[in-house]
């Protein structure tokens, strides 16, 4: 896991996303961890339509860790 | 594809089904321009618990009751149902409470905006461009920081609570219990309140609803936000859909009439449906969803949006009882002072609740 971890756990959106965002702005690569489904689909969406990057969606269950790299 | 609802085409056909069945539900009985208005539901839904006394506005909606009892049986289903809260839960109280505050003085919620609009209310252009103004405003907090604070999952059911409530209060609505002689359930003799299709109808034209929209996170706060804050117009695709297919339907069913004047449920102070819209605009989005999505997020689980809708309960009741909400004759004394004061409060939140992330 990279060393650049981003909890937005417990946060709603727009949040996560947000943080999401800035934080493309500041790291090549990093983890955000979410653990509700649809800030996990705001993510990935926005992820892959705004800045053409799929996102690694690393466990499933409960809890949500993204990695996103540029 | 995992949630279909939740993608481009999904949320047009979202769209498409609240843009037609809101108008429907006109055609059926309900008052007009107002098919589901969550604003106006929830104030006739304290008037019938006797929250206030406006008696031409008290009954208990069906419409209310479905969008959560829809979205709590889907979540369920889905296994998005999941207990939480904990986050400022009496700050999103008053913000519900000043979202329908300022809802009342213009007469409706974001989605009874648009109905006007479909329905050929100019009106409403001030109410939406209010509302977008709010947003606007709540998202220069939001891409400061501004964060309520974490919620927390609970290892109890506690999101099953207000579920359970809405169940309750719609078997005393349906057997129309009466407590005592003047005491609740209220139920409208003339007004507003006295306009409703057949409960039933009412109510799985709602759980429907309730159903599509948790899928599709559907949420015209977020439509607009969201093109705001990230330049994103996936919600909005939804909103716009809505639009058009409310106003094909109005055309075809007769039930379009265009201009200012003698809108049906509406007033035409130009500046106070602006500002009363400001005031729901920038609350919803300090909150995180319209009325209709925080219905949605309260029945799955979400105890924080069970607590704004509470508060937007309470509005409803301050509303009428100290005589802010407008009328078809138009804003009320105090009405101005209410959402001023309603503004300097979000303005205070918006500055005060920040949150540095690392």
């Amino acid at each position: 896991m990279e060393n650049n971890t981003i909890d937005a756990r417990g946060l709603s959106c727009p949040q996560p996303l947000i943080m999401a965002v800035d934080a493309l702005k500041k790291y090549p690569s990093f983890t955000i961890l979410v653990d509700n489904e649809v800030s996990k689909e705001n993510i990935i969406r926005v992820m892959k339509d705004k800045y053409g990057i799929e996102v690694q969606l690393k466990n499933d269950g409960e809890e949500y860790a993204l990695a996103i790299a540029k | 594809m995992k949630n279909f609802l939740a993608s481009s085409k999904g949320i047009i056909l979202s769209g498409l089904v609240v843009g037609l069945i809101a108008p429907l539900l006109q055609f059926l009985g309900n008052p007009p321009n107002m098919g589901i208005c969550v604003a106006c539901f929830e104030r006739d839904f304290a008037g019938a618990l006797g929250l206030h006394h406006a008696a031409v506005v008290q009954y208990m909606r069906p419409e209310i009751i479905g969008i959560v009892i829809g979205a709590f049986l889907i979540s369920l289903l889905k296994k998005e149902n999941i207990s939480r809260g904990g986050s400022s839960p009496l700050i999103r109280f008053a913000l519900g409470m000043f979202a329908m505050i300022g809802a009342l003085v213009f007469l409706g919620c974001p989605w009874r905006a648009i109905l006007r609009l479909a329905g050929g209310d100019l009106n409403a252009v001030f109410g939406i461009l209010g509302l977008t103004t709010g947003i606007f405003i709540a998202s220069l907090f939001l891409n400061n920081g501004f964060s309520l604070g974490r919620a927390y999952k609970s290892e109890h059911k506690t999101g099953w609570i207000f579920p359970s409530f809405m169940i309750v209060l719609f078997l005393l609505f349906i057997f129309k219990v009466k407590f005592a002689e003047q005491g609740a359930i209220f139920f409208s003799s003339k007004g507003p309140g006295a306009m409703h299709v057949n409960p039933w109808i009412g109510l799985v034209a709602a759980i429907i609803f309730g159903m599509i929209l948790q899928r599709s996170r559907f949420c015209t706060m977020g439509a607009i936000r969201d093109l705001f804050i990230i330049k994103d117009s996936h919600l909005l695709k939804g909103v716009v859909t809505m639009l058009v297919s409310a106003t094909i339907f109005n055309l075809i069913a007769g039930q379009f009439n265009l201009g200012l004047e003698n809108q049906p449920i509406a007033h035409s102070n130009i500046l106070w449906n602006f500002l009363g819209m400001v005031l729901s605009g920038l609350a919803f989005a300090l909150a995180g969803g319209c009325p209709g999505r925080q219905l949605i997020l309260a029945g799955e689980g979400d105890n924080d949006s069970a607590v704004f809708v509470l508060g937007m309960f309470a509005g409803a009741a301050v509303a009428h009882n100290f005589s802010l909400a407008s009328s078809p004759k138009g804003i009320t004394t105090f009405a101005p002072y209410a959402v001023i004061l309603g503004i300097i409060f979000c303005i205070i939140i918006g500055f005060t609740m920040r949150k540095k992330f690392n």
